[in-house]
C-alpha cells in the first residue's frame, strides 16, 4: 500500500466567538440575518424536492418497488443527492442570480419525502430559468475544508482522495422466487459526474421585494434505472468507484429531476420582527 | 492498494490551502445569557475556547450558553457523590477520565454494586456526532440524558428532591449554582444543564490523528495504511480494498452521523433481536429494532470492553467480528452487508471483508492513533473535590 503524502497545513483550531450578553436585553440567534442589508429590495425563492417513485412520493418504510429495469422488487432505505450551484437566469444573461456557496444535501428519510431550502436575498425581476447541478464541483470536490452540508463528517465524504458520493441509493433487492436478498448500494460520485441542469420556467418568475415564491420539483427515482441508461437493479445492485457504471447512472440522474409547473404565486413575506 | 480510478488531484492535497470561516462557528454560538437585571451575576461567557475546524459546526442550546461558571459546577456536580442515594457513586465512577470516561467494565455497576445491562459510554466531543444519547438515543439532548442516570434505580438511584436537598445544605453549592445560573435556587434542570455544559468541554483533540491532520505529525505506514481502509468502502469490481469503517465512524470524529437517526445502526452482533430492542424502544418501528448508537472512535484504545454490551474485550476481537463474523437479520446495515474484498467468498447471508492479517493489524495501528493522551489527564476535566 502506497502511503499518501498529507500536507495538511492548517487546518486551524478555531476560537469560538461565544458574545458575551449584557443585562436584561436577550439576544437571538437570528443576527446572523442582519448581515444581509435590510435596504436593498430582494425576495426569496423556495426549492421544493419531492422524492417520487413512478409518481408516488417515496416511502422508506420496508415498501417494495417494481424493479424498473427487470424482474422483482427493490426496497428503499435511505436517498440522498447533492443539489449545488443553483441559479436563477433572466432572458438571455443565464446567470442574473448565483446563490453563493450553493451546496444543499438533498436528504430524504423514512420521515420526510420531500427536501427544501431557500434563496434569499434574490434581487426582484422576471426569471426564466432556473440552473442547477447534481453533484459537487470539481473545485468544492478536491477540497476538505467544507463547512455546513459539505462537512466531511457527514455520510457522503468517501474517502480523502475521492470527493463526495453525488448520490447515495441504498436498500435490498427482493428476486421475485423470494430467494435471498441482495443489499442495493449506489454510490455514485466522481468529478465527470457533475451535471448541470437547465429549466425552462413555463410561466415567468416575479420575484418582487419582501416575498417568497415556491418551485416544485419532482425528483423521480425510476429514471435512474431507465434513462437514457438501462440499469437493471437485479443484476447491477451495487455501482461504486467503477467509472463505467458510474458514469452511466450519472447519465440516468440528469434526468430525474423534473420542474413541476410554475412558480406558485408569492406569498407576502412573514412581517419582520 | 489501488486508489479509486479517474482522479487526478488527490483531495487531501488541497486540506492546506483552505479558509477556515470562523464566523460560521461564532453565528452558531451567539448564545443568550439570560440574565435578569442590574444585581445578578452575570455568567462569563466560555471564550477563547478552540474546537478543531475539521470537527465542523456544532450548536449548543440557546437556553445553556457555555459558561466558565456552568462549566466549573457541571464539573463539580459531574464528580459529586451526593447526586446517588447512597452517597457512593457520581458520574465520575463510572466516567473514568483515565479511561476516556468509560469503566472498564462489560457492564456498568451502579448503587450496591447492581448491574446495567449496558457498557458505560465513553464521553469525548459529545457536540458533534448524533445529538441523541444512550445506546438507544433515548435523550434527546445532554441535558435530557444528564438526569437520566441519577434517577435510574440501577444505576445511581435517587431522586431530584433528594438531590436537590442534600445539594442545598452544603455550603458552597447554592454560591455555585448563583454564579451559573445568577439566583441560589436549586433545580433539575439547573443540575442537568450545567453537567451538561461540562460534558461539551470534553473535547478529545489531540490524539496522533489530529497531529497527523494539523500536519505536525506523520503516520507510520502501518497506521497509514489502516487509515486507508478504515476510511473506504471496497469495490471489488474497482479493486479497491476496504474495511468500511467510514460508512457508519465519520472521518475525523470517527463518531455516528447527526441527521435525524443516521447515527445508529445494526451492526450485525445479533441474528435476532428482542422487540423493542435499541433504537425501536424510541422510535417504535421495526424496521429500527436492533440499531444502536454508533460510538465515537476517538480513545477506542482505552474504552475496552466494547459494544454496547460490552462483549468483546479488545480491538482485535471486534475487527474479527466486522471481518467473519457478521449475523444477518432484517435490519443488518446493507453497507455492512454489502461490503466485500474478494468477489467469491461467500453468499450474501454471510458477509465477510476477507481481511488479511496484516490489514487487520493495519486497522488497529490506525485505531491506536485516536488515543489522546492530554485528554486523559488535562486537568480541567479531574475531580475538583480531590
Amino acid at each position: 500500500m502506497k502511503s499518501l503524502p498529507i500536507p495538511i497545513g492548517r487546518l486551524v483550531a478555531l476560537s469560538l466567538g461565544l458574545t458575551p450578553v449584557g443585562c436584561g436585553s436577550a439576544q437571538s440567534g437570528d443576527s446572523a440575518d442582519a448581515s444581509d442589508n435590510a435596504d436593498i429590495p430582494s425576495g426569496r425563492v423556495a426549492f421544493r424536492f419531492h422524492a417520487l417513485v413512478g409518481g408516488l412520493g417515496l416511502r422508506m418504510d420496508g415498501t417494495r418497488y417494481a424493479n424498473p429495469s427487470g424482474p422483482g422488487h427493490l426496497e428503499i432505505r435511505d436517498f440522498k443527492v447533492y443539489l449545488s450551484n443553483v441559479a436563477l437566469g433572466k432572458g438571455t444573461s443565464s446567470d442574473a442570480f448565483d446563490e453563493e456557496d450553493s451546496y444543499h444535501l438533498a436528504r430524504f428519510s423514512r420521515r420526510s419525502n420531500t427536501y427544501e431550502f431557500e434563496l434569499s436575498g434574490v434581487p426582484p425581476g422576471q426569471y426564466d430559468t432556473v440552473n442547477l447541478s447534481v453533484g459537487v464541483d470539481p473545485s468544492a470536490n478536491q477540497r476538505l475544508d467544507h463547512m455546513g452540508d459539505l462537512d466531511p463528517n457527514n455520510q457522503m465524504a468517501w474517502n480523502w482522495m475521492t470527493g463526495y458520493k453525488f448520490l447515495v441509493l441504498e436498500g435490498t433487492y427482493h428476486p421475485e422466487d423470494e430467494s435471498s436478498t441482495v443489499p442495493i448500494v449506489y454510490h455514485v460520485g466522481l468529478s465527470e459526474n457533475y451535471k448541470e441542469i437547465s429549466f425552462a420556467l413555463p410561466e415567468m418568475l416575479e420575484v418582487r421585494d419582501g416575498t417568497a415564491s415556491v418551485l416544485n420539483f419532482d425528483v423521480e427515482l425510476n429514471e435512474l434505472f431507465h434513462n437514457p441508461n438501462p440499469i437493471n437493479v437485479a443484476r447491477k445492485p451495487s455501482i461504486k468507484f467503477d467509472p463505467t457504471d458510474a458514469s452511466r447512472m450519472a447519465s440516468n440522474y440528469e434526468h430525474m429531476i423534473t420542474l413541476r409547473g410554475p412558480a406558485s404565486p408569492p406569498t407576502p413575506a412573514v412581517n419582520p420582527p | 492498494m489501488v486508489h479509486p480510478p479517474s482522479l487526478s488531484t488527490p483531495w487531501v492535497s488541497a486540506l492546506g490551502v483552505g479558509r477556515p470561516r470562523p464566523w460560521l462557528l461564532s453565528l452558531l454560538l451567539l448564545a443568550v445569557v439570560s440574565a435578569g437585571c442590574a444585581e445578578r451575576p452575570v455568567p462569563t461567557p466560555l471564550d477563547g475556547w478552540r474546537t478543531p475546524f475539521y470537527f465542523g459546526g456544532f450548536e449548543v442550546p440557546f437556553d445553556n450558553p457555555m459558561t466558565v461558571e456552568g462549566r466549573e459546577l457541571g464539573r463539580m456536580l459531574f464528580y459529586e457523590k451526593r447526586l446517588s442515594a447512597n452517597d457512593q457513586i457520581s458520574c465520575g465512577t463510572c466516567h473514568r477520565q483515565e479511561r476516556a470516561f468509560t469503566d472498564g467494565r462489560r457492564l456498568a455497576r451502579g448503587i450496591d454494586d447492581r448491574r446495567s445491562e449496558r457498557n458505560t459510554m465513553s464521553l469525548a466531543n459529545l457536540l458533534w456526532g448524533p445529538q441523541r444519547f444512550f445506546w438507544d438515543g433515548r435523550a434527546e439532548s445532554l441535558e435530557a440524558q444528564a438526569g437520566q442516570p441519577i434517577l435510574n434505580p440501577d444505576e445511581m438511584g435517587s431522586t431530584w428532591g433528594d438531590v436537590i436537598k442534600k445539594l442545598e445544605d452544603t455550603d458552597d453549592y447554592p454560591a455555585k449554582f448563583e454564579a451559573a445560573f445568577g439566583t441560589r435556587e436549586i433545580t433539575a434542570t439547573r443540575i442537568s444543564r450545567a453537567l451538561a455544559t461540562f460534558e461539551r468541554t470534553l473535547v478529545s483533540h489531540q490524539s496522533k490523528y489530529d497531529r497527523y491532520l494539523r500536519g505536525e505529525t506523520t503516520l507510520s505506514v502501518r497506521e497509514q495504511q489502516g487509515r486507508q481502509l478504515f476510511m473506504t468502502h471496497p469495490d471489488v469490481a474497482a479493486g479497491i480494498r476496504g474495511a468500511n469503517c467510514v460508512d457508519c465512524h465519520s472521518q475525523f470524529l470517527t463518531s455516528g452521523f447527526r441527521p435525524d437517526f443516521d447515527g445508529f445502526r445494526n451492526n450485525g452482533l445479533d441474528a435476532a433481536h428482542q422487540p423493542g430492542a435499541g433504537l425501536e424502544h424510541v422510535t417504535g418501528d421495526e424496521l429500527d429494532r436492533g440499531k444502536f448508537k454508533t460510538p465515537t472512535l476517538r480513545n477506542i484504545e482505552l474504552t475496552a470492553p466494547y459494544m454496547h454490551d460490552g462483549r468483546f474485550t479488545t480491538l482485535d476481537e471486534v475487527i474479527d467480528h466486522y471481518d467473519e463474523h457478521i449475523k444477518p437479520s432484517e435490519t443488518l446495515d446493507p453497507l455492512i452487508r454489502e461490503a466485500r474484498n474478494e468477489a467469491q467468498n461467500a453468499p450474501r447471508d454471510s458477509p465477510s471483508l476477507s481481511l488479511t492479517d496484516e490489514e487487520k493489524d493495519a486497522l488497529v495501528a490506525f485505531l491506536r492513533t485516536l488515543t489522546d493522551h492530554e485528554f486523559i489527564s488535562n486537568e480541567e476535566f479531574t475531580d475538583p473535590h480531590r
